[in-house]
């Protein structure tokens, strides 16, 4: 299989142990679990060991080695990362009353996320606000910033699953989830369907209204018209609910989904260029020279550096994302193609 | 059921892990290591739980650097400037070199040193162990081949701040700033270093050897170091009590909450 999607491809579902693994229902919480238990010692040892974040449990575990790490995995497997993430699991956990059992009932009130906000925009604006504080405060040499920062996003993540339906803070409101989303289009591994014409016969669409077997699809993803790993958390739901057994997780070639991708946003794009702002902030201040430019600022302003800063911060993110968006108008009022405005996901990650 | 059974293993698991921190602490701890002032205790962070902590002065109040000691009011423009890394203008002082971090996020010398300045702890993204700065005006050891060191002096250790060099005149790790500073607070930070020494030992050499009672220090209890060592005995970087209290709070309120709706739904 594989041809006619125009790359090639191997279903790792193929494989009967990983099949049988990835059916079962306690397949995302035996992962969630040592995570979890991992956070509560990140937050005990921020909370109560030793201020020092070079020496501290807490940031050189989530600073030094998890944030790094992740990154890799999302070029590789994608939002791997989500299916054992704890602070997602925790607001799960509770909304659905449940470890891993398919329960009817949840305890969650089940509204719909606002139409407007299904997007990445505040996603966007909490990343920006992190790396905002994390500049003013410090948030990443302390490991009580950093005990209180996890227990801020899982306080977060269990209010949002007590009120709104499945994960729809992992979906709409984890800061790091829309970059983390942007950078799994380049893995080498999807969840797809194995034929999309079986999906179309089937009425039932067991994928996105749940069923015995298993919840539906925890982040509104629908298998049938996926095209992209941008939101799919390899929850592995859609291969127990299908009864079609027509879900595969595929190996395939990196960076597919930059190319082959029929779905263009411009929250997404928008985000992609401002990773490029951002990237580009954090490593001028590192330079001697932003130091001396602060220096000379502040002395000439007779103003508080961290004004300063915070009046310098949002103008230099947001500046390649400005760029592109005036590049962007002016190619749609020059050519009238207006994909132009939506292409800068494929832009920035090229 | 089963949830059940999973959600008292987990509770016991728990337990066990917080236990197990406690534990492997206190043991650290009663070896001292943990015990330098600046780095603050497992075991002091349990024993009181109230600090100002991030809602607190802690963040809010001393601005820029966000460091958990707990301290934002200070007696003298060298002790502001080695906690924070401002000087009392609120000018941020220079510096070339040091870990990655410092860039990121600022910091001063208490970031590495503590603030009882034994320094001693592996700092993140540093490849040198933190110098003991309590013993500088006497012959001491330095480094990790316990090197010899002629006593520093005023100059000299001006020359160690700014340029890197050490008494001996050999380089110093990359992983200790070079900061540049007007002398005015080049010398205010030499008179609060001077208060951290742990044996009388003033400057033995050259030229003013005031000891503590140096420029900028006016306003300090100078009574001697331990009233400084006394100061910061205080637990440091406690959890704010209030701040867990309200998450708690809020999480438990809105789970009945919801559920009570629920119900009504």
């Amino acid at each position: 299989m594989g041809e006619e999607k125009g790359y090639p491809s191997w279903n790792i579902l193929k494989v009967g142990f990983i099949q049988r693994v990835m059916t079962h229902r306690a397949f995302q919480f035996a992962l969630q679990l040592p995570n979890f238990l991992v956070f509560i010692l990140v937050i005990l040892t921020g909370l109560f060991g030793i201020q020092n974040g070079g020496s501290n449990f807490s940031t050189v575990l989530t600073w030094v080695i998890w944030w790094a790490f992740i990154i890799f995995t999302f070029l590789f497997v994608g939002r791997l990362w989500c299916l054992m993430c704890p602070m997602g699991a925790i607001g799960e956990w509770i909304q659905r009353g449940s470890f891993w059992g398919r329960k009817r009932e949840n305890l969650s009130l089940n509204i719909q996320w606002p139409g407007r906000l299904r997007n990445l925009w505040l996603a966007t604006i909490f990343l920006l606000l992190i790396t905002w504080v994390d500049n003013i405060f410090g948030l990443v040499k302390s490991p009580l910033y950093t005990a209180y920062f996890i227990i801020l996003i899982i306080t977060a993540s269990i209010m949002v699953g007590l009120i709104f339906e499945r994960r729809t803070f992992c979906r709409y409101l984890c800061p790091i989830g829309g970059l983390i989303g942007l950078y799994s289009m380049f893995a080498s591994t999807e969840l797809r369907t194995k034929d999309k014409e079986i999906c179309k016969g089937h009425q039932g669409k067991d994928c996105i209204k749940g069923n015995e077997k298993g919840y539906p699809c925890p982040m509104f993803e629908f298998p049938q018209t996926l095209d992209r790993n941008n939101y799919c958390n390899y929850c592995a739901e859609c291969i127990k609910t299908c009864p079609e057994n027509n879900i595969a997780i595929n190996t395939r070639p990196f960076s597919i989904d930059l190319f082959k991708t029929k779905k263009k946003y411009f929250d997404e794009a928008a985000l992609a260029m401002i990773l490029v702002g951002l990237t580009a902030f954090q490593s001028i201040i590192m330079t001697t020279s932003w130091q001396n430019w602060m220096k000379a600022i502040t002395a000439a302003a007779h103003l508080n550096e961290n004004i300063v800063f915070s009046v310098l911060f949002l103008p230099m993110v947001l500046f390649p994302f400005g760029l592109y968006l005036i590049i962007s108008k002016v190619s749609i009022n020059t050519n009238g193609n207006k994909d132009n405005l939506k292409n800068g996901i494929c832009l920035a990650q090229t | 059921m089963k949830d059940k059974t999973i959600a008292f293993i987990l509770i016991i698991i728990l337990a066990i892990v917080v236990a197990a921190v406690i534990g492997a602490t206190s043991y650290a701890d009663r070896d001292g290591y943990y015990s330098q002032q600046g780095y603050g205790s497992m075991v002091g962070g349990m024993g009181g739980m109230m600090g100002s902590g991030m809602m607190g002065s802690g963040m809010m109040g001393s601005g820029m650097t966000g460091n958990a000691y707990s301290k934002d009011s200070f007696s003298s423009n060298g002790e502001r400037i080695y906690y924070t890394g401002i000087d009392s203008t609120g000018r941020r002082i220079g510096f070339e070199g040091g870990p990655m971090w410092l860039y990121m996020s600022g910091g001063s010398c208490i970031d590495c040193h503590g603030t009882s300045g034994k320094g001693g702890v592996p700092v993140m993204m540093g490849t040198a162990i933190p110098a003991d700065l309590t013993n500088l005006f006497a012959t001491h050891s330095h480094g990790n081949e316990n090197m010899v060191m002629v006593p520093y002096t005023d100059d000299l250790l001006k020359r160690a701040i700014t340029k890197g060099i050490n008494a001996n005149g050999d380089s110093l790790d990359p992983t200790m700033p070079r900061w540049y500073m007007p002398d005015n607070d080049l010398n205010d930070l030499l008179a609060y270093i001077k208060t951290l020494q742990t044996e009388d030992h003033h400057s033995n050499s050259g030229n003013d050897t005031t000891g503590y009672d140096t420029t900028g220090m006016t306003g300090h209890d100078m009574t001697g170091q331990h009233t400084h060592s006394s100061q910061t005995n205080a637990p440091n970087g406690e959890p704010s009590k209030p701040f867990l209290a309200a998450v708690f709070s809020v999480i438990l309120g809105s789970f009945f909450a919801v559920q009570y709706l629920k119900s009504r739904m």
